[in-house]
């Protein structure tokens, strides 16, 4: 039932893997994880979310990025394992 | 140039004059400058900016080679400052071979660039870099395939270990144009048209010869939506062209879904996304990369304690907090302990020296120039050694030890929440760290924050009320020969930085910069190459010799001059003056004010004179949160410009009176 729902990848808990389906933000936001490698269709896993609305650490292939509660806020994603699932 | 045929590939008259290395961050590539080009490298801000670009020699067949390492970039379309530098260094012309370092085990993110890169029509060599961590991910690359996809020659590296490197070295000449990609037939539509519409205006003949072919502006213009001056500098026909576009999306005349290019888009729907050119691209070349790749990522999703990594354990908040604090701890106490042993050395080296200096000068009557050189010029040349030198450089090693082990990035994620208080990104915790030691080089390491703004409320911070090592004995010397309170001096250095920060935070906000859009990418963890290190150290080092330490000598002269010919003597007659808004006689505002000259004079001047200790601890606020000494000063208005660091220096200035006036007010 999870896995339809629309979250925000604040939503998400360290561990948590999820398909990105759009950003809801500007072009220069767009551009700027586009140049990482997250566009919608991406799947990216929780590495780490600070507490008190800090950066959102995720993980793409390889990489991992920072991205501020903001704009990890504006990321709209699917969730398709929780953590522990693996 | 001249066109070759193949088997001519490998003579040295195709050889290129320029190579620029060209790569997305974290990649390698000072790894691979450092091998082309050896020693012979040295560092310098790029013309009208202050990023920093390497620049070196490679000496192969007989030839001499210009090598360019190009600031870190994940594409031509980038925003900051160093990344439009690269873009620039491309754009400008002059370029024969770039040489695209590629991070195996990011291929496809990497690829993004590499295949914008083939756009330009430069010769391009792919160095496949860190394939050994890739292979050891599980992801086995099939370098003659992707040869045969980009059109490029594709060499393997494992750079840190210097495999590859030789090959590299040796295929300098078989640059190929390679095979830029084609967009899907509506994307490709718009481009024919934007290409007819700059061939228009940027005719081939006409004595004028277009480096560029207009497909690659055609396509640069469809990735750029503010206007772009790097490129009009370049083609100052497309302003006209750009502006008339403009127009005619403002006039309603065209969609507005997209930027100028979609006036000619056919799919003129409500869906169509807005940079077509370079979502194709992401998907391309993730095509590509799956194509060329076996085996997948078996990295498991950290859960349970058994199984991380360091980088697992570093990414959990908490423990990033602790790092991050004992690093800073740590960093510090190295600083202070650097520079309290190069005090003790350079003074016992220098001091038979300074005596007979000393006795030579007595023997010039009193006030005369050749005394005044003798007296100043050792003042000017002994302090940047004992003081600032080892400050610095031993912070430069820091700062190249925690960017190659990656642990830097990590350090501003964890601090970005707090800093973003102030307005400013994650980064920002490094100048201001620094600061306390040295803000000379502090000054430097804004040159990381991603934008104008956050520099400048970092630097203004830094500048204002963040005593550096110098400051702070000044601080605790006369704290306490006079008694001072120095809870009352640290207590108001504190409350400064915080509304100073909170203040800027607030009023600059709204650029669209900052926090909302905070983004970083956080490398993996690596042993530092302490060659690498050294290196970096050493070539920032030699602009403090060349740029730095002639200017403080001349300080040194100049304020000597100023002193000793009693140009200063009359702040003590403002006696009742001071006495009565700050609470301090004239001699104490004339120490407050040579600060501003020379912050290093204060405690020679107050150590002289019978202080009170409500005195004291007034000077002593003042002094602290005056304006920085003469070397950060000059570092300012190189790094902001003029007027910009008269700003932050008479906002200083402000505050240290203002300071001055609320103690006396306030202290019984």
């Amino acid at each position: 039932m999870w896995a339809k729902a629309e979250l925000s990848l604040t939503d998400l808990k360290p561990g948590d893997t999820a398909e990105v389906i759009s950003i809801r933000k500007g072009r220069r936001a767009q551009m700027r994880l586009l140049e990482l490698g997250i566009t919608p269709g991406t799947r990216i896993t929780v590495v780490a979310a600070h507490p008190l609305r800090g950066p959102v650490v995720v993980r793409v292939g390889m990489l991992e990025a920072a991205l501020g509660w903001g704009l990890a806020s504006s990321v709209r994603v699917r969730r398709l394992s929780q953590a522990g699932d693996l | 140039m001249e066109v070759a045929t193949d088997d001519a590939a490998m003579r040295p008259a195709r050889l290129p004059r320029t190579i620029a290395l060209v790569g997305q961050p974290n990649v390698g590539k000072s790894v691979v400058m450092n091998a082309l080009t050896g020693t012979k490298a040295f560092v310098s801000n790029y013309p009208g900016t202050t990023v920093e670009i390497t620049e070196g020699t490679l000496v192969y067949a007989g030839r001499r080679i210009k090598v360019i390492d190009t600031p870190g970039t994940y594409s031509l379309h980038s925003d900051t400052e160093d990344q439009r530098v690269t873009q620039r260094v491309l754009l400008e012309g002059g370029v024969d071979l770039i040489i695209n370092v590629v991070d195996a085990t990011n291929l496809a993110r990497n690829l993004y660039l590499t295949l914008q890169l083939l756009d330009l029509g430069i010769p391009l060599i792919a160095a496949l870099n860190q394939v050994d961590r890739a292979k050891s991910a599980g992801l086995e690359i099939d370098v003659k395939k992707l040869e045969d996809i980009l059109g490029v020659p594709v060499v393997p590296l494992v750079a840190t270990k210097g495999e590859g490197l030789g090959e590299l070295v040796s295929s300098i000449g078989r640059g190929r144009m390679g095979k830029p990609i084609r967009f899907s037939d509506q994307v490709e539509e718009v481009i024919a048209h934007l290409e007819r519409e700059i061939e228009k205006v940027i005719p081939e003949v006409k004595g004028r010869r277009r480096s560029h072919a207009s497909r690659v502006l055609a396509i640069h213009l469809m990735e750029h939506d503010r206007v772009d001056e790097d490129l009009f500098e370049v083609y100052p026909e497309l302003r006209t062209l750009v502006e008339s576009l403009q127009r005619q999306v403002g006039a309603g005349a065209v969609c507005s879904r997209c930027y100028r290019s979609c006036a000619f888009c056919p799919a003129r729907d409500k869906e169509h996304p807005s940079f077509p050119t370079c979502l194709e691209r992401t998907a391309q070349a993730r095509a590509i990369a799956f194509q060329v790749t076996s085996g997948g990522i078996t990295r498991t999703v950290p859960g349970g304690i058994r199984g991380r990594t360091i980088e697992d354990w570093l990414d959990i908040p908490t423990v990033g907090v602790v790092v991050t604090g004992l690093t800073a701890c740590f960093s510090y106490k190295l600083v202070a302990f650097v520079m309290d042993l190069f005090d003790r050395l350079v003074i016992m080296a220098t001091s038979p020296l300074l005596q007979w200096i000393t006795s030579l000068a007595a023997r010039f009557p009193e006030g005369s120039f050749a005394g005044l050189l003798l007296t100043s010029l050792p003042e000017g040349l002994i302090l940047p050694f004992s003081v600032v030198f080892p400050a610095m450089f031993t912070i430069y090693m820091l700062m190249g030890f925690l960017e190659d082990t990656g642990l830097l990035p990590r350090m501003a994620v964890t601090l970005h929440r707090l800093t973003s208080f102030l307005g400013v990104p994650g980064q920002a915790v490094v100048p201001l760290i620094l600061g306390f030691g040295c803000r000379a080089p502090a000054v430097l390491a804004t040159r990381s924050l991603p934008d104008r703004r956050s520099r400048f409320i970092v630097l203004t911070l830094l500048s204002m009320a963040v005593p550096c090592a110098a400051s702070l004995a000044i601080i605790t010397s006369v704290s306490q020969v006079f008694n001072a309170n120095l809870l009352v001096v640290y207590g108001v250095a504190g409350a400064v930085f915080t509304a100073t920060g909170l203040t800027m935070g607030r009023l600059l906000r709204g650029e669209g910069e900052g926090e909302g859009e905070f983004v970083l990418e956080v490398p993996p963890l690596r042993w530092p190459s302490l060659s690498n290190v050294w290196r970096k150290s050493r070539m920032r080092m030699s602009e403090f010799f060349l740029h730095v330490l002639p200017l403080l000598a001349g300080v040194s002269v100049v304020l000597r001059y100023l002193v000793s010919g009693g140009y200063l003597s009359f702040l003590s007659a403002l006696g009742p003056v001071t006495s009565r808004l700050f609470g301090v006689r004239g001699e104490v505002f004339a120490a407050v004010a040579m600060t501003i000259v020379q912050r290093y004079l204060a405690p020679m001047v107050l150590l002289n004179l019978p202080l009170t200790s409500r005195e004291a601890t007034i000077a002593v606020s003042m002094v602290s949160l005056s304006m920085p000494c003469t070397p950060v000063s000059v570092l300012l208005v190189k790094e902001m410009g003029l007027r910009t660091a008269l700003f932050i220096l008479m906002l200083a200035l402000g505050v240290s009176l203002g300071v001055g006036l609320v103690l006396n007010v306030v202290l019984p």
